[in-house]
């Protein structure tokens, strides 16, 4: 019985390590004083896929593409300072049990931005930017299947 | 010495010896007196231990309900967190749009970060010409 409970135990412990994905961390942090939070499932990407390109006003990049690529997308923009260091130190903490590589790092007088990814061969498959600008910490997370050549785009435009 | 007498060991076999000896005459009752005190003694000790263990139980039974409780919490906590959440957006246009104004801010951003790498680039050509005209 004692057996049977200690392994009980360790599963448990086990889902909940295995928990600690966006969903967790958006669900942890969406509706907090602060927080602004936007999410888009893989469904509505799939109803997406569908629609006619749209072009926001003056600017020349079609960004449909990459778009298409997308299965979801998590936004967090937070105020809250205490929120935004515990968030940031989550963040960290998955960064690192989740396999992802820094891409790209930058830091001027007004803001620093980290970029991280991960990639199987040339397709990446979670993208990870942070910002933060002294008074505000922006997260966006996508998962999907995005050709690099797509990323390139972003960085060239 | 009357002490060493009063401290003399008694052996087994020597106590055994000195029941079986008849000849040695036991005060009326005292056998029965002597029972008696026994079985008080052996009913004390039970009660006490009975005690002991009535606590014990209580004990064990209170922490096994609490890891139950938390193990419960714990699984359903985890399950609450990890639930998929709601759309922003119920109009796949609006979604659209932001995931494009996410992509313009990450773009921009992205700019930012390699015009300060051709900027640091730029520098390391001029120090590397200096280098070359020294030498």
């Amino acid at each position: 019985m004692k057996r049977a409970i200690m392994i009980l135990l360790a599963a448990t412990l086990a889902f909940t390590a295995a928990a600690q994905d966006w969903n967790s961390i958006y669900n942890r942090y969406s509706g907090k004083e602060g927080v602004s939070s936007v999410y888009i499932s893989p469904a509505m990407f799939r109803l997406m896929k569908s629609l006619p390109d749209v072009e926001i006003e003056s600017e020349d990049v079609d960004l449909g593409g990459i778009i298409r690529t997308f299965t979801g997308m998590y936004i967090l923009d937070i105020e809250d300072g205490k929120a935004a260091a515990e968030l940031e130190a989550e963040l960290q903490h998955a960064i690192k049990a989740g396999r992802y590589e820094l891409l790209m790092e930058a830091a001027d007088e007004s803001e620093t931005m980290r970029i991280y990814t991960i990639s199987k061969g040339d397709t990446v498959t979670d993208f990870l930017m942070l910002a933060y600008d002294g008074s505000e910490t922006s997260v966006i997370a996508i998962t999907g299947e995005i050709p690099f050549s797509e990323l390139q785009k972003l960085i060239s435009e | 010495m009357k002490a060493d007498r009063t401290t003399e060991k008694f052996s087994i076999d020597s106590l055994t010896g000195a029941s079986a000896d008849r000849s040695i005459k036991c005060p009326d009752g005292f056998g029965h007196e002597l029972s008696d005190m026994i079985d008080s003694l052996d009913a004390a000790e039970r009660i006490i231990i009975s005690g002991e263990s009535k606590d014990r139980n209580t004990w064990h039974w209170l922490a096994g309900v609490a890891a139950c409780i938390a193990i419960i919490a714990g699984i359903g906590f985890s399950a609450w967190t990890s639930r998929t959440p709601e759309d922003t957006f119920t109009d796949p246009a609006q979604a659209y749009a932001e995931a494009e104004n996410a992509l313009s801010a990450i773009s921009e951003r992205m700019g930012r970060g390699t015009a300060l790498a051709a900027k640091a680039e730029k520098t390391m050509e001029r120090q590397t010409a200096i280098l070359k005209e020294l030498y």
